[in-house]
């Protein structure tokens, strides 16, 4: 199977016949979302509670200090106020606002307000009123005083003796408060720098990423109202319903019985919504106010005070034969975790794990790095997720070793890659927060990404050339990477499937579709077992009383983990239908073949055995033995009104030891104009290897999507800070996003390749994408000028700069 | 003060403030399907049709659209029946998320009504207030595209 | 916001005038609408709104082109009058700057007489040598470019001609953006007449921080009864960037945005001597 359009290859040739995945259905939620239906939280909230109080919250206008009084009598009398909040009258609860796994790795440095405040932003109140304008004025009106204190505004002064304390009350979980080290990472193998004082050749450099925010279409957005059985219920633009119940549950001391998530549509997360950021505040609201309760983050409290990427000041070494094979890699990451801890141990051991084994031929690693407070806005989960960071150090100093070595960069790699049949110590010594688990690299087309992108950029011919037409210079360049399918032996998903009489499936699922279509993917996957069009299921997801558990949308993890659970209840309940056939058609069938634990694993090699005797066909049992067929709709009749009567049905959950890495090899092409610095990138090229592709055209937009966000993270989107520490640009306006007419031509290839751990063959591909612009972009630049760039954006004066200085 | 606007076709008079601006009052009046995100005027999810032509709803008063028609994707089409852009826009996996896809669905629509053969940078163009975060943009240009083969086989605008 | 209590629908400029008049500082006019939400000010009360004055057109006068000052952005781009005007570089940037569903708001006379962050038409019917003709009590015309200096807060803006005389010269636009959806960090625009090879006039203007387009005479002077060689420009190059008032924000430092009235400059050779890249 190929299929070939405009900017599209995707090849999957020699894989299991197969009638739903594959091929890219439509969206099951693309006829409401293209018109537009009230899908969405707030829309929800305005239809459903016409009546509903609005929040607002107050930020702090200063960086760092302690609040010596709040008066809040004046806001309180307003018309139309019914609540104000303050550290004064809601729970003391030490808590993280990540929402990750059990036992949660970010440091516990959260109350749902406090006396002190740590970044310009920083919650300080909370008034929810009738109206967003009563709200508003009410913010007015509340009179804070504040102590200010000195800040830490640099993450390279956090650590220095005597720098002021972000978090002086030792917070339960942060690694070393008393130097602002939030999360602390070592991790050897080997001895690195004996290696590398061994190797002939080695190089050095640093790589300084910067702060960006995801920018999700729609905005934080949650609403918390008491249910007629007096079940506080959160309506909430949310990647991780689960956590967000089991994190509310202990700031209010609420059992989870009494608690309820429902996730809706989301306007798109990229990991700031894997937080739990006003989901607390509405749901304490509702509680004291038993009014429905929203709050709808603005524009500018996205950008100042939701969650953003960390930055990163990473020192990368390699050490190399004169032949270029790798014998040590060294790499030291200092994370700007900003004012809170988020997600700061977990992204920074991503640096390190979804990056180093890539290149497993050096036997000398080391991995470390801190994560430090400072009173500066707080990063979390962002798409890449730490590997981002990693891959702008380690794929830029791997171009210019190619060069030290006068060596193709493309080669230089493919001598060092990790293979299939292959591990990295790395996989086990460096997990998420914790050790990780052995992997041993099952499938990968890096070969052929990597021949089939340089030929799509035009490698041969423009590489090293500098074309050049007045002040414009042309270069490309490449870059390698992996990343996860979600995080083993943590990550579990869940999955419930049932029977209807008329032949048609329900499936009901905790994974959370943030915009990425899993519902759909889930549904084809289904489909596919069970013999279906996809039409023929209908999928509830993400609703913590009516869909089974399932961690949520981040680490890659959904395709894998959540489809993985897909694929054993789907299997589950065919097996169950077998069974009712066998009766029907009077046939033999092993019991213990029904019963035993359907399996994700291996089924390209060993085809499930009950397959020998029933198959599923379009609506039929189909008999192998005797060729008979038999309705499932009569299975199902029978099932429930006739004889041993009984529902067909099944819930399994899915966890695997393995996290098979997506690969991907990303070219881009750029024109540098000398006069002004401006980078344009004239052509970029995405191939990627995700396993079987579950639905081409998602997997495309997946792709396209994420490199647009990296194009822009590398060339135009940064935050601006003022001396206080406040970022200046928090809008649309000044934060700038890529538009349609800045968007170059991107041309992706897909290359299939059959993931024996993963559910039909898939790993994942939502994350790695990211990872590609920074990197590529640099690598042509240089390519193009023989200047290279140490730090991110890219932008046209600091290229300007940068070119500058070279003609000095 | 009482504004009288046509909205997808209906007559519809509204009780507004003079400094409301239509987002809220379509809002309000449960056309829910017109979404805002930064109330600014910096990106165009919710953009809706005045007379025929894209406009920030965020930033237009609702008093200025007095006697006007407004269209929002709704009037376009729905989900039993779309309008080919929109089947498009689906087919083509160009709505991940889709809150941006109000705006930019009416965008493309004023555009087709206008140019019925539009060249992708003409596509572009048409929709650059559009912004979206999920798709790149790729697949919601070739959806643009396709629309406009299938109406112009249609032979309707 | 400040509180708006009411909105007036000016049936005729005197009708706006005298309103505003009237009312003072608590009124303001308004056109498009962009501009009340960039410029909340907290002291406006009421609205004028001009839509209904009629001066929402593009037409041929006695001396030029007259565009109404209600005319949009998007109205210009489309406008046969303008496309063939001064090689057409009004209706063709008009077409290109802010984002389509502000191209349908901006208005001329809010760009004039508001000179938001965003303008780049401003500078460049600077350029052109456009004149505006306002109402404030009595009517009068004058140069553009004499009007953004000294304007009258309660005048309306009835519209900008553009005059015949410039009609066969070419328009030139040059903006620096950081993303296409963007405000200049640099704008240049100019307005070139040449008699065979040699040019007969020259109006360059440059905005060297958002909303501050000024026309420097000195640049112009500089090109005239030249021939567009490359030392030309290389020496107009040297002289703009000692002249051009240039700003800093946090969008570029005034040494880069000073590399850039190079970059202008080089590219309106480039323009001009048919080497465009």
């Amino acid at each position: 199977m190929s299929d070939h359009v405009k900017g599209f290859r995707h090849t999957a040739e020699g894989l299991p016949l197969t009638h739903v995945v594959g091929t890219s259905v439509d969206k099951i939620d693309g006829y409401s979302l293209v018109s537009g239906a009230p899908v969405y939280t707030d829309d929800i909230a305005a239809r459903e509670f016409p009546h509903r109080l609005h929040g607002k919250i107050l930020g702090s206008p200063i960086p760092q200090g302690m609040i010596t009084s709040i008066d809040t009598s004046s806001a309180e009398e307003l018309p139309g106020v019914h609540l104000v909040l303050t550290f004064k009258n809601t729970p003391r609860t030490f808590y993280t606002t990540a929402g990750q796994g059990w036992p949660e790795p970010s440091p516990y440095d959260n109350q749902m307000f406090t006396e002190r405040v740590r970044f310009v932003g920083d919650r300080v109140a909370a008034v929810f009123a009738d109206t967003v304008e009563a709200a508003e004025e009410a913010l007015h009106r509340i009179k804070v005083t504040y102590q200010e204190e000195p800040a830490v505004l640099d993450a390279s002064d956090a650590m220095k003796p005597g720098a002021p304390l972000v978090h002086p009350e030792n917070p339960k979980g942060a690694y070393d408060p008393a130097h602002n080290v939030a999360a602390h990472v070592d991790v050897a193998v080997g001895d690195v720098d004996a290696a590398l004082a061994a190797s002939e050749v080695t190089i050095a450099e640093t790589f300084e990423t910067h702060y960006a925010q995801h920018v999700p279409m729609e905005t934080h957005t949650s609403l918390a109202y008491v249910d007629d059985t007096g079940k506080l219920t959160i309506v909430s633009s949310t990647q991780v319903p689960w956590h967000v119940r089991r994190i509310v549950s202990r700031i209010l001391g609420m059992p989870m019985s009494k608690l309820r998530v429902i996730k809706p549509r989301i306007g798109g997360g990229f990991g700031a919504k894997q937080e739990i950021l006003i989901d607390d505040l509405v749901a304490y609201a509702a509680l004291r106010t038993g009014l429905p309760c929203e709050i709808e983050l603005t524009r500018k409290e996205e950008f100042i005070a939701s969650r953003t990427r960390h930055p990163m000041k990473i020192d990368m070494s390699i050490g190399c034969d004169t032949a270029g094979h790798f014998k040590a890699l060294k790499m030291y990451v200092l994370s700007n975790t900003g004012a809170y801890g988020s997600h700061s141990l977990t992204v920074m051991s991503n640096t390190g794990s979804k990056t180093l084994p890539l290149y497993n031929k050096a036997n000398d690693v080391r991995f470390y790095g801190d994560a430090v407070y400072t009173n500066l806005p707080v990063p979390g989960a962002y798409r890449g997720y730490g590997a981002t960071q990693g891959y702008a150090a380690l794929e830029t100093t791997i171009d210019d070793l190619a060069a030290k070595l006068h060596m193709d960069p493309i080669e230089l790699r493919t001598m060092n890659m990790i293979q299939v049949g292959e591990g990295s110590p790395i996989f086990e010594a460096l997990g998420e927060g914790r050790q990780g688990v052995a992997q041993t690299i099952k499938s990968s087309s890096l070969p052929e990404l990597l021949a089939l992108g340089a030929q799509a950029i035009g490698w041969q011919e423009k590489r090293g050339k500098r074309a050049r037409v007045g002040h414009k210079v042309r270069g490309v360049g490449m870059s390698m990477h992996m990343q996860g399918s979600g995080i083993p032996l943590i990550d579990m998903g869940a999955a419930s499937m049932k029977l209807n009489e008329d032949g048609t499936y329900f499936l009901a699922v905790g994974a959370t579709d943030i915009g990425t279509g899993s519902d759909t993917i889930l549904t084809q996957m289904a489909a596919e077992i069970l013999g279906v069009s996809a039409d023929m299921i209908s999928t509830l997801s993400s609703d913590t009383d009516l869909t089974p558990f399932d961690v949520g949308a981040y680490a890659s993890s959904t395709t894998f983990v959540s489809g993985g659970a897909v694929v054993k209840a789907a299997k589950a309940i065919r097996n169950q239908i077998f069974s009712v056939a066998a009766e029907v058609l009077g046939e033999e069938l092993d019991p213990m073949l029904v019963m035993s634990d359907p399996k994700v694993e291996g089924d390209n090699d060993q085809p499930d055995p009950i397959l020998s005797f029933y198959r599923m066909d379009d609506g039929y049992v189909v008999s192998v033995r005797s060729g008979r067929r038999v309705s499932v709709s009569e299975i199902a009749y029978r099932a429930y009104y006739e004889v041993g009567q009984h529902q067909i049905a099944s819930t399994q959950s899915f966890v695997s030891p393995y996290s098979p890495p997506p690969f991907a090899a990303h070219f881009a092409e750029v024109e540098v104009d000398d006069l002004t610095g401006k980078v344009t990138v004239v052509n970029y090229v995405a191939a990627v290897d995700c396993g079987v592709s579950i639905n081409p055209n998602l997997v495309r937009g997946q792709v396209v999507g994420a490199v647009a966000n990296g194009i822009g993270f590398a060339l135009t989107e940064e935050y601006h800070f003022s001396a206080r520490g406040a970022m200046t640009n928090p809008s649309l306006f000044d934060y700038k996003i890529l538009s349609r007419r800045d968007m170059p031509p991107v041309q992706v290839i897909v290359v299939d390749n059959y993931e024996p751990t993963g559910p039909l063959g898939a790993k994942s591909v939502a994350e790695i994408g990211i990872n590609g612009p920074i990197p590529a972009i640099g690598n042509a630049i240089f390519d193009a000028t023989g200047v290279r760039l140490h730090r991110s954006p890219y932008t046209p004066e600091r290229v300007l700069n940068a070119l500058r200085e070279a003609q000095k | 003060m009482r504004i009288s606007i046509t909205v997808n076709g209906a007559q519809c008079a509204l009780d507004v403030d003079p400094g409301d601006v239509l987002l809220d009052v379509l809002r309000g009046a449960d056309y829910l399907e017109v979404k805002g995100t930064c109330h600014a005027g910096d990106c165009g999810a919710c953009t809706v049709l005045v007379d025929g032509h894209p406009v920030a709803s965020c930033l237009t008063l609702a008093a200025r659209v007095d006697g006007h028609s407004v269209t929002t994707v709704r009037g376009i089409g729905d989900g039993t029946h779309p309008h080919p852009l929109q089947k498009a826009f689906v087919e083509n996996g160009a709505a991940q998320c889709g809150y941006c896809i109000p705006g930019a669905i009416v965008s493309a629509k004023a555009l087709l009504d206008e140019n019925p053969e539009p060249t992708e940078d003409e596509v572009r163009l048409a929709m650059d207030a559009n912004y979206c975060r999920c798709t790149g943009y790729e697949q919601q240009i070739e959806a643009v595209l396709d629309a406009a083969e299938q109406l112009r086989k249609e032979g309707h605008r | 916001m400040g509180r708006i209590v009411e909105y007036y629908r000016a049936g005729s400029i005197e009708d706006a005038v005298r309103t505003a008049q009237r009312l003072g500082p608590s009124a303001a006019y308004v056109g498009g609408g962009v501009e009340l939400v960039l410029r909340r000010n907290p002291e406006i009360s009421t609205l004028i709104d001009l839509s209904q004055c009629g001066l929402g057109e593009i037409l041929e006068v006695q001396g030029g082109i007259l565009i109404g000052s209600q005319v949009t952005l998007a109205a210009m781009s489309k406008s046969a009058l303008l496309k063939h005007y001064a090689g057409g570089s009004l209706a063709l940037w008009s077409g290109r700057i802010a984002q389509n569903n502000l191209r349908n708001m901006i208005t001329v006379g809010g760009s004039i007489g508001r000179n938001q962050p965003w303008n780049d038409l401003v500078p460049h019917l600077i350029a052109l040598g456009a004149e505006v003709r306002y109402f404030d009590g009595a009517e009068h015309q004058t140069p553009l470019v004499s009007y953004i200096g000294a304007k009258c807060a309660r005048a309306v803006i009835e519209s900008v001609v553009l005059p015949s005389v410039n009609r066969n010269a070419r328009g030139f636009m040059w903006r620096f953006t950081r993303t296409q959806q963007d405000i200049s960090v640099l704008h240049c625009s100019a307005l070139i007449d040449t008699a065979g090879n040699r040019v007969a006039k020259a109006n360059i203007v440059f905005a060297g921080r958002p909303g501050h387009a000024v026309l420097y005479p000195q640049l112009g002077q500089e090109l005239v009864d030249r021939c567009s060689s490359h030392d030309a420009f290389e020496g107009l190059a040297k002289t703009a960037q000692q002249l051009v008032d240039v700003g800093a924000d946090h969008r570029a430092t005034a040494e880069y945005r000073r590399e850039l009235v190079r970059a202008a400059i080089v590219s309106l050779g480039e323009w001009m001597t048919g080497d465009e890249q």
